[in-house]
């Protein structure tokens, strides 16, 4: 065949700029290409040495050059991860991505400016999965269902997420107002994560203790452990502090078999069982571990429970793995060497944690989102940032690589921690922070030795059916 | 007297320029006050508005939607036992605070007019704390009283006392945010009052002197009378600054334990904006306003009768 086309051309220049600057994408370019009379050979050969001749993955086409998008992250570690990948994301998608990272409390609050302007300034954002209900609850994000299939080769999704985590932080049923259903709006991440349990493993074979599996047997090593130098355990104690709720006291308690909620918000019969003998058990375990912690252990929050840990002075402790992590990094913990991990004592249950990533309704350049979205939470990145900053990540396959556990040996037991950890029964209203931070209140009474740990509790109830009757949520 | 050639010239120009007819006055002071009005309207009076009228709703965070529940707000607001425990917090912390700030700057004053050496640098040292934001101020004192590693921890370990828990004991944790708050505006006390002390008439004080007068006389019957303006002032504005604290309580305390040092402002902040309640929260922040007020009111009106009285 012969070829009839000029290479000197307007539109012959034209189109092969725009395939290499990415104006077009692989798909347009073959047809521009071809009307003009490239043959095929001419069109394979240049779509190779543009480096374009693959059909999927994430070296396919850039559609988006020249385009910025703005994003929205929790500065929790993954704002490292995006900072380090703004320069691949701008190589291979032409994409300039500009992002603010922020604390969770501010990033809820802006994230909800945002999403109730006419224009949001991000085209995609982190949401914290006690506010999915909040935010994707309010029918402010833009459903996924459509782009998660034009997903790039080997993104896995759904099999590579764990079930639980694309119920709580994917999907959600705007109508009923539920978790789950069949519309997709989030993605899980940039992090996950739940709460394992620490401990050292040099200080228990020295004391001839063996790892607890049981909360007696837990109190009972924290008290041998416990020495002058070492604290026997630790714990987040500090007042109103969420992650005392979440860690400490509820995996006490759904280990112990407790049931939070009885009811459900639809029916407005919604009520809280904090007042139950596993509840006030959980609070009173607490309590005990406190004798033996650390004596500043009152003002602790998971930032200084970790980093007591990591020094050397605590024997113990429940933490979020995605925030642990670092205890395992010799140039950030003097014990990296003898730190042992394991789930959670008496059934391994915990809260379930996590982001998702999705794109408000309102943003301005939506497909381009996606296409950062779709990096952001690939295998790629998500091992990148794992092994980088020990932030946990939300896929099955980045938490039990064998790889990774080599060097991060936590990994596995957080993901299978992460594979069952369960949804906050509150997380489905919107006051789901108000209710944890009025109990946290309470709770600290008790372990500050100012009242019982059933008269916290009872408190604490009572809190939360005032805040229930007044979101409606209970008549 | 006959205005003079360039005088005369003056006042035709100006006349020209500025006519004083009562159509061209009025323009001429919404010119000059326009701006003024309009900043006030838009920075002040716009906002405050605003607020009431969110006092009198709520807003539903999921649909982004406000519903009319009139005195809902101040209903749950007065019968909620958490509103009346950061009355009674904010009370105690802003009457026990500005009381001791008066008193030891006062003291403070008193003993730098005295000039002694070196006093003009200990006077500069002194007032470094001022200079801090409060923010800061609450993360340092953080630190300074953290049980494990904290220096006062360990001061206290010196004399006797082991792992004073500070911050973490409901019980004390309200007086050290009021010993944090002194330790930073007592200067602003002293610095008022120094500054009036320097303006004195010294006549009055060598009259009391020749006649014989001790030094506890001139400063009960003399100095203090002279300084009540400054100290009023001082104590009046301290006391409005301590009302609405807020960076101090969420750098040292955030409120707890156990919302034992939550004041009003914390508790408009922690409802506005980490719980989503603007419309409770604007009935918080409408609660202080009214109350500092009144306050404010009553305060100048007995400041007035006392001045009265010394004339």
């Amino acid at each position: 065949m012969t070829e009839v086309h000029d290479p000197q051309s307007t539109e012959t220049l034209d189109v092969i700029q725009g395939m290499v600057t990415g104006r077009l994408s692989r798909e347009e370019f073959v047809k521009r290409a071809a009307v003009l009379g490239f043959s095929m050979t001419a069109i394979g050969s240049m779509l190779a040495a543009a480096g374009k001749a693959g059909a999927g993955g994430f070296g396919a086409a850039m559609p988006y050059a020249g385009q910025t998008v703005s994003i929205l992250v929790a500065a929790e570690g993954d704002e490292k991860g995006v900072k380090d990948k703004i320069g691949t994301i701008k190589k291979r998608f032409g994409i300039d991505l500009k992002m603010t990272a922020l604390a969770v409390g501010p990033l809820i609050e802006k994230a909800n400016q945002n999403l109730k302007a006419p224009t949001s300034s991000f085209d995609a954002m982190m949401v914290l999965g006690f506010t999915v209900s909040q935010m994707v609850g309010g029918g402010y994000f833009q459903p996924l269902n459509n782009y998660v299939k034009k997903a790039p080769k080997g993104y896995d999704f759904p099999k590579d997420f764990p079930a639980g985590e694309l119920k709580y932080v994917g999907y959600f049923d705007v109508k009923k107002q539920q978790f789950g259903g069949r519309t997709l709006y989030l993605i899980p991440g940039l992090h996950g994560g739940s709460v394992v349990f620490f401990y050292r493993k040099d200080l228990l074979r020295a004391a001839g203790v063996k790892v607890p599996t049981t909360w007696g047997q837990y109190l009972q090593a924290a008290k041998k452990l416990h020495s002058g130098d070492v604290a026997g355990n630790s714990m987040i104690a500090k007042s109103g502090d969420v992650s005392m709720f979440l860690v400490d006291w509820y995996t006490r308690f759904v280990n112990g078999g407790g049931r939070l909620m009885t009811g459900s918000p639809q029916k407005k019969n919604f009520t809280p069982r904090l007042t139950s003998p596993q509840a006030v058990a959980a609070l009173q375990h607490m309590v005990d571990c406190v004798e033996v912690a650390s004596d500043g252990v009152l003002q602790y929050d998971f930032t200084a429970s970790v980093d007591s840990f990591s020094a050397g002075k605590t024997a113990m402790m429940l933490m979020w793995s995605t925030i642990a992590g670092p205890v395992y990094n010799p140039g950030s913990s003097k014990v990296s060497k003898n730190v042992g991990v394991a789930v959670p004592p008496a059934g391994g249950k915990a809260v379930r944690g996590g982001w998702g990533m999705g794109i408000p309704k309102n943003a301005k350049n939506k497909d381009a989102a996606w296409t950062v979205i779709a990096y952001l939470t690939s295998k790629e990145w998500e091992q990148y940032q794992t092994l980088k900053y020990q932030t946990d990540p939300t896929r099955k396959s980045t938490f039990f690589s064998p790889a990774l556990n080599k060097k991060l040996p936590y990994l596995k037991v957080a993901g299978k921690v992460f594979e069952k950890a369960q949804i906050l029964e509150i997380a489905a209203v919107p006051e789901t922070f108000e209710m944890i931070g009025a109990a946290a209140e309470e709770f600290s009474a008790a372990l500050s030795g100012s009242t019982s740990a059933k008269e916290a509790c009872k408190k604490a109830n009572d809190r939360w059916i005032t805040i229930l009757k007044r979101g409606k949520h209970l008549k | 007297m006959a205005a003079t050639a360039p005088d005369a010239k003056l006042e035709r120009s100006s006349r020209t320029l500025f006519p004083a007819g009562p159509t061209q006055r009025r323009g001429e002071v919404l010119l000059l006050l326009g701006p003024c009005v309009l900043y006030l309207v838009a920075f002040s009076v716009y906002p405050l508005a605003v607020s009431l009228i969110r006092s009198f709703q709520e807003y539903d965070s999921r649909a982004d939607s406000w519903t009319w529940i009139w005195f809902g707000n101040y209903q749950e607001l007065f019968t909620s036992p958490e509103f009346w425990q950061t009355v009674e917090h904010t009370a105690v912390f802003t009457f026990g605070g500005v009381a001791i700030q008066v008193v030891l700057g006062t003291a403070l004053a008193l003993f730098f007019n005295q000039r002694l050496r070196g006093s003009a640098i200990v006077r500069a040292i002194l007032i470094l704390p001022m200079l801090l934001t409060p923010i800061v101020v609450g993360l340092m004192w953080r630190m300074l009283l953290n049980p494990e590693w904290g220096m006062l921890n360990w001061l206290a370990g010196q004399v006797g006392f082991h792992n004073v828990g500070w911050l973490s004991d409901p019980g004390t944790a309200l007086r050290m945010l009021i010993v944090v708050d002194c330790w930073q505006w007592t200067p602003f006390v002293f610095i008022i009052v120094y500054a009036r002390l320097q303006t004195l008439p010294q006549d009055v004080f060598e009259a009391a002197e020749v006649d014989g007068a001790t030094w506890r006389q001139r400063t009960r019957y003399i100095t203090l009378p002279l300084l009540a303006p400054a100290i009023v002032f001082a104590a009046v504005f301290r006391g409005i600054d301590a009302f609405r604290t807020f960076d101090l309580v969420y750098g040292l305390t955030n409120g707890g334990p156990v919302q034992a040092t939550s004041t009003l402002s914390f508790e408009a902040f922690q409802n506005g904006f980490q719980y989503f309640r603007y419309g409770y929260a604007s009935a918080i922040a409408y609660v202080m306003v009214l109350t500092a007020a009144i306050g404010i009111t009553l305060l100048f009106k007995v400041v007035r009768v006392r001045r009265e009285e010394f004339a």
